[in-house]
């Protein structure tokens, strides 16, 4: 009898690489470790619109053993009786490509908000969890999972710009087009990166997840020159609207699980958003965020109001699932996204910050793209007024932790 | 195919595949007392009595002409090898026979109900469609959205308070909350968009209040009756401000008091002003016209008098004051070692 093989993660239906990558570490890890799950290679990746998968090729990469049956050819290397990948389907497709543009890019910022200096490691784009607010599902248009499989070429390109001056510090992310961690299971992305970034003290990762996983903590990098960062929102927000992701409790045992080992955590409540009870509802995630983390152990923390692109709701609406908050009151900001009325987003905003000052955080907070009249009347100051948040938040992520066990 | 003579007071004109016929008007009368009746109509025997499936109106009007009969073909149903119900075959034979009739939307909707009593909305569409042409063509979705309501949402449409357009604003509706907005549909002619603003914004304050669209209504119309003897465009624009109102409170609160200060602060002047988009900024433009250095010069001693006007900063602090709340003030700096500018160091960062 045959063992029954665990599902694939995130219901990943289908793998297609683009022949560019086909051969490379990342998709022989693929192929190892979703091994019933169809593989297909792509001529070009503009043969790959959304939501369609390529024919296999005639001519399939070498690696691919001899003998598979041509409609199989493309197949994984254990199953020689894996189909061709369904057109369509329930589950994801998991694209592998190759990224032709800078791997290494500013945060894109609206210019009308303060903008936090994060720089963007572009490993990917596209999350398997499927929260109602993602801003990811207006910008990318498709469910399809896309990881960047050339990682040579990107620690080329971050080579070059990292060891170019040992002196300038880097503060980067992998969690602005992709959840950080959400596929490592699969791709060994975020191993791949740190056994990079070794050589590279000037820079520190945030990795910045809805998962509770902490298999890159394998890889043993300097504990003060990674952050693990998760989102966090109001538990009837993560029940409700973060279908598919960990529950609260999951990721902040991953967060005391880094912290214990002595990497900074930081915490990112974005969106914060409007839902009856809100008030008690983040009180709540506050009160278990202290029953899990230190004060010390959390380097920063975000504070966002919810914010989106203006055709999402109609999208969510047509599928039928258009959540209530989207009900509230909504203006189009000065960069043309949609966000809570500006006295509605400060009286949440405040609250969240008042109980996280109570906690212990007051300077390590910050607000994700607000104006300096959101920042006044939650905090009563500015940005400027202490040097700029891209400097405090470089400082404080490169700052020396204490307290580590 | 048998053909009857029959007494019109003997013709049962009851069914209610007759779903469009109504009272006989006195040109028929006229025509058929002087010209005699030139189409026969069409019957069922049913129990022994003619049924009519189709001239209702020439066997009501013939019944006020003494001694004339009412000519009338017999159909009989095939049987179930016709692929239809009885039911749907007499809307269907009465459709066929009303080929080439102007068809308004009240008709669309008396027939679909007939047909939806008896077989699916979708399959109705198909059935009637080739009858129906060019009016089902124009509006099959807002049909469809039509039938979902309750029928007692059909005497809008009949009495053309309210387009078949309007059923993207009323779909979903429940009986009570038509009855509830009843009054102020029927005090003026909707077209869809007005109907629209007046409606969604209402049915959205109460789903994000988790409130009955009823308590909705009662609160935000209250000061709007419809018998105030407002033009109907008076009285659409109060019930969609209303409406507005009640599904964005924060925001028509802070449009409101704008207009009300930026009025007083440039009363007696050319300046207009205008607040940012969406309140975002505490920021207020000013705009002023020019087209010569009158203007100009006026425009200057204008704004000399605006700028010493005492109510700036509470047009500027609006939106602040709206944030008010009894939260204690907020010491950014109170935990943390960087408070003040950050000091330079022997790094730079990216």
């Amino acid at each position: 009898m045959t063992p029954e093989r665990p599902a694939p993660p995130w219901n990943i239906r289908a793998v297609v690489a683009d022949a560019a990558v086909a051969r490379s570490a990342m998709a022989r890890r693929v192929r190892e470790r979703l091994p019933g799950v169809p593989f297909a290679v792509a001529q070009a990746p503009q043969e790959c619109g959304p939501g369609r998968v390529p024919e296999p090729l005639e001519n399939a990469p070498a690696d691919i053993p001899a003998g598979t049956p041509a409609v199989t050819q493309a197949a994984p290397l254990a199953d020689p009786t894996a189909e061709t990948p369904p057109e369509t389907g329930p589950g994801r497709v998991l694209r592998l490509s190759a990224h032709r543009g800078r791997f290494l890019r500013p945060c894109p910022g609206a210019r009308s908000y303060r903008c936090c200096g994060y720089r963007i490691v572009h490993i990917g784009e596209g999350c398997p969890m499927d929260c109602t607010y993602c801003i990811l599902k207006a910008y990318l248009r498709t469910d399809d999972l896309r990881v960047f499989a050339n990682t040579e070429a990107m620690f080329s390109e971050l080579g070059g710009i990292f060891g170019r001056d040992p002196s300038r510090r880097f503060r980067v992310g992998t969690g602005e087009f992709a959840d950080s961690l959400a596929l490592e299971s699969v791709t060994g992305h975020t191993l791949d990166i740190l056994e990079f970034l070794r050589g590279h003290d000037n820079v520190v990762l945030e990795l910045k997840t809805k998962t509770a996983d902490t298999s890159w903590m394998a890889a043993e990098p300097r504990p003060d020159r990674v952050l693990a960062a998760f989102s966090v929102n109001a538990p009837a927000i993560v029940a409700a609207q973060e279908r598919g992701a960990p529950p609260l409790s999951a990721r902040l045992a991953a967060a005391r699980e880094a912290a214990r080992a002595g990497f900074g955590v930081c915490l990112h409540f974005d969106p914060v958003v409007p839902h009856p009870g809100w008030e008690a509802g983040y009180a709540a995630t506050v009160d278990m965020i202290a029953s899990f983390l230190r004060p010390k152990d959390i380097v920063y923390v975000s504070l966002g109001s919810l914010r989106f692109l203006p055709e999402l709701p109609a999208g969510l609406a047509a599928a039928g699932i258009l959540p209530d908050y989207y009900l509230n009151e909504f203006v189009t900001d000065l960069d043309g996204k949609r966000r809570l009325a500006r006295p509605i987003r400060v009286r949440q905003l405040r609250h969240v910050a008042g109980l996280l000052q109570k906690y212990g955080l007051a300077g390590k907070l910050y607000l994700c793209m607000e104006s300096d009249e959101v920042w006044n009347a939650v905090f009563g100051t500015t940005p400027g007024r202490f040097g700029g948040l891209a400097r405090r938040l470089m400082e404080q992520a490169f700052a020396t932790r204490r307290g580590t066990p | 195919m048998q053909h009857l003579a029959i007494h019109p007071r003997d013709a049962d004109v009851s069914g209610a595949s007759l779903f469009w016929d109504a009272p006989p008007g006195e040109a028929l009368v006229r025509s058929l007392d002087e010209l005699g009746q030139m189409v026969p109509a069409l019957a069922e025997i049913v129990d022994d009595r003619p049924r009519i499936l189709a001239g209702r109106a020439r066997a009501l009007a013939l019944r006020r002409l003494p001694g004339r009969t009412l000519a009338a073909r017999v159909m009989a149903w095939p049987g179930p090898g016709c692929g239809h119900s009885p039911e749907v075959w007499r809307g269907l034979v009465y459709l066929a026979s009303n080929m080439g009739r102007h068809i308004d939307e009240a008709m669309l909707v008396k027939a679909g109900r007939y047909f939806a009593a008896h077989v699916p909305v979708p399959e109705f569409l198909r059935l009637a469609g080739p009858y129906l042409g060019p009016a089902l063509a124009a509006g099959s979705r807002r049909l469809t959205d039509w039938l979902s309501l309750p029928e007692t949402a059909d005497e809008l449409l009949f009495s053309g308070a309210v387009p078949l357009a309007g059923s993207a604003a009323l779909a979903r509706m429940t009986r009570d909350e038509i009855e509830v907005l009843r009054p102020w549909l029927t005090a003026v002619r909707w077209s869809a968009n007005t109907l629209a603003r007046f409606v969604t914004p209402l049915r959205e304050a109460a789903r994000a209040a988790g409130r009955s669209l009823a308590a909705t209504a009662g609160e935000a119309l209250a000061g709007v009756r419809p018998d105030q003897g407002l033009s109907p465009n008076d009285l659409i624009a109060r019930l969609s401000a209303a409406a507005k109102s009640a599904r964005y409170p924060v925001l028509t609160g802070l449009e409101e008091r704008f207009t009300a200060l930026s009025r007083g602060i440039s009363r007696g002047t050319r300046f207009t002003l205008s607040p940012s988009r969406g309140f975002e900024s505490d920021a207020v433009t000013l705009t002023v016209q020019a087209a010569g250095a009158a203007d100009l010069a006026t425009a200057a001693a204008d704004l000399t008098r605006l700028a010493a006007h005492p109510d700036w900063p509470a047009l500027w602090s609006l939106a602040r004051g709206q944030e008010s709340g009894d939260a204690p003030p907020f010491d950014y700096g109170s935990d943390h070692g960087h408070g003040g500018r950050a000091r330079a160091g022997d790094t730079h960062d990216a």
